[in-house]
């Protein structure tokens, strides 16, 4: 880890007592809602219609940690390794030198299903979305190249929509079952993707059942709301406006929090 | 009858082989865990004897296989005309495909038996590979795939014998249950301390064989190289000026010392590959100013070998020492008795007497400098080793 970057430190609050272990998104009213963050080594599912600005969130939380010496490991299933790279430098200026520390893993089950010739050091390449072994595989050989040097990590899988797609909602649910009880005991605090409206009501159920917790968005008119459940959040905040741009995502609706800050 | 002879990995095939024919063989591999070389390795040497091989491919295009067994170093394209591939996933993907047989129903278990049929039906004689199995399951769903069962398995029973192989996904018990069908499984399982760190095999059942050895192998997947037993710690002591760093560099096929003036201060360090195994040699320095490091070198070794000047008795003592400081009850050891090509070494026979030897260890002699009298001691070490498991 580099020195003097802070790490993912549990958040200290206003409540007294010892200080939860959460661990910040890097979007700060929503840190807010979380009372502090997300839990670490916990698994957060972040569901809702496409472009809400789901996917900018889970970017968001891998460089908010990168910029502490975090490293993260980002599974694509629908996108190219090299398109991620690019995103992620469009996000944060700083991204390439978090790449040359080598705190950033992909594992890219995407590129060569398309024969696509992408070809990163840092990135394994699955050869399809439906060998799940080698998926786990490729985690744990990501996992393999951070953990020695670092405690905790980050990790984002976008998307289990797509793995359910390729395969069913029961083989991806044992799937992710086993990956999400690995990337716990590695120490990863991990955010997974789900579309709404690909899959049924007890598809989405089965997939939230694996889940400490979700962050649910939806649009209402002109104006988006997210809602959060679970993730060691006690209180139901309601739903809640957020706006997000090319780079931003804030909350900017109100809600208690019933603290201080 | 004909047996079969040959797996494609060499510490395995020793535990297995021969088999019979229309021996069905199972790899059960935990998720996470390097399974597909085993089925690559199993073709390959298949191939290479001028036999034919139908490979079943469920997950990944055939060409990934290709590309798969390439990178291991095997080479499949000599051998094009005997492999057939029996594609059961590019319809799912809706790709089209090149294979010589193509299921277009993947999600059917049937329909992959009725393809796996008629490929039997054209060539009775093949080895058949099914990579994976477990892939068909997920397709199908269990109560599906459970119905199906009985027909794959006849279907697979038709060729010469195969190999199939089993990601253990949380499956319901009744799935589970089908796996007791095979002949011989082949256990491929994970260590794990936060993140799967080794891993190792085990055959956990043969029914052609009258004993079965189950011990664990720890086993890698080289790239090139394939399936490799691997020993991560064989520890090299004894006296000052024994010989160890010239054993160390004669045995290994890549090694690095960390030494002063030619006298190694700190360790040695190599890598030996023998016979289908990959093991990490460390030597220790022998002057008697280091012995506090030589327990901890010695931890979690899974065998010493202690070299001795055959031509020095008055350094036994010593050698007897070291052998203290790195033992330990039921560990597999070697007395390596160096420097036999040199006037006045003593026979093995008279260094027993002059040396307390643990029971189980034997002195082998040898000449450190020639690499195959070392690599007789290391073998001699390695064979102890096995027979004892590699501790997993």
């Amino acid at each position: 880890m580099s020195g003097g970057r802070a790490g993912d430190r549990p958040t200290a609050t206003a409540t007294g007592g010892a200080p939860p272990p959460r661990v910040e998104i890097g979007v700060r009213r929503l840190d807010d809602l979380l009372e502090g963050g997300l839990p670490a080594a916990s698994v957060t599912l972040v569901y809702g219609p496409p472009f809400l600005g789901k996917e900018l969130l889970t970017r968001l939380f891998l460089l908010h940690g990168l910029r502490q010496g975090v490293p993260g490991i980002l599974v694509l299933t629908s996108t190219a390794t090299s398109d991620a790279r690019q995103q992620l430098a469009q996000l944060d200026p700083a991204y390439p030198e978090y790449e040359r520390e080598g705190l950033i893993q992909f594992v890219d089950t995407y590129s060569k299903s398309i024969g696509a010739e992408d070809d990163f050091a840092q990135a394994e390449y699955v050869d399809g979305p439906v060998n799940l072994n080698a998926v786990s595989l490729a985690v744990n050989n990501a996992q393999r190249r951070l953990i020695g040097d670092h405690p905790t990590h980050r990790m984002v899988y976008d998307s289990v929509s797509t793995t359910i797609t390729y395969t069913n909602a029961q083989t991806t649910f044992r799937f992710l079952q086993v990956l999400v009880g690995k990337a716990k005991r590695a120490g990863a605090t991990t955010m997974m993707l789900l579309d709404q409206g690909m899959h049924s009501d007890p598809e989405v159920q089965t997939i939230k059942h694996l889940s400490d917790g979700v962050i649910e968005v939806r649009p209402d008119g002109p104006a988006n709301f997210l809602q959060v459940t679970g993730i060691g959040v006690t209180e139901n905040r309601g739903w809640v406006e957020y706006r997000f741009g090319e780079r931003s995502f804030d909350v900017v609706g109100s809600f208690s929090a019933g603290r201080i800050r | 009858m004909s047996q079969v002879e040959a797996v494609g990995v060499p510490q395995l095939e020793r535990l297995i082989c021969p088999m019979p024919e229309h021996t069905s063989l199972l790899f059960v591999n935990d998720p996470g865990v390097e399974a597909e070389a085993f089925l690559y390795q199993g073709a390959h040497a298949h191939l290479a004897a001028g036999g034919r091989v139908v490979y079943a491919v469920t997950n990944r295009a055939p060409e990934a296989v290709l590309h798969a067994m390439a990178a291991l170093g095997l080479d499949a394209d000599g051998h094009k005309e005997r492999l057939a591939f029996l594609d059961a996933f590019s319809a799912h993907m809706a790709q089209p495909s090149n294979a010589k047989h193509v299921v277009q129903n993947p999600s059917n278990p049937l329909d992959f038996a009725r393809v796996l049929e008629a490929a039997a039906r054209e060539a009775p004689d093949a080895m058949l590979v099914v990579d994976a199995l477990s892939t068909l399951v997920d397709q199908a769903g269990a109560e599906r795939f459970e119905a199906a069962w009985p027909r794959l398995q006849s279907a697979m029973a038709k060729f010469r014998w195969s190999e199939s192989l089993f990601t253990r996904w949380p499956y319901p018990s009744s799935v589970e249950r089908m796996l007791e069908d095979f002949d011989g499984v082949v256990q491929l399982k994970g260590v794990e301390d936060r993140i799967t760190i080794s891993q190792y095999f085990r055959v956990e059942r043969a029914r052609w064989r009258v004993e079965v050895d189950t011990k664990p192998r720890l086993y890698r997947s080289l790239k090139p190289g394939g399936v490799h037993v691997f020993i991560p710690k064989i520890v090299v002591t004894g006296p000052y000026n024994a010989g160890k760093s010239s054993f160390v560099h004669a045995i290994s096929d890549t090694a690095v010392s960390v030494d002063q003036l030619g006298t190694t201060v700190a360790l040695d360090h190599g890598r030996v590959t023998l016979d289908g195994l990959t093991a990490d040699v460390f030597g220790t320095p022998g002057q008697a100013r280091f012995d506090p490091i030589l327990r901890i070198v010695a931890g979690q070794a899974l065998g010493v070998i202690v070299v001795i000047d055959s031509t020095k008795p008055d350094s036994f003592a010593r050698a007897a020492e070291m052998m203290n400081l790195t033992w330990r009850q039921g560990l597999p050891g070697v007395i390596a008795a160096n420097k036999q090509d040199l006037p006045g070494a003593l026979p093995p026979e008279e260094i027993a007497r002059m040396i307390p030897v643990p029971r189980g260890v034997r002195i082998v002699p040898c000449s450190g400098q020639d690499r195959e009298s070392g690599r007789r001691v290391l073998k001699e070490l390695v064979d102890l080793i096995l027979a004892a498991g590699v501790s997993a």
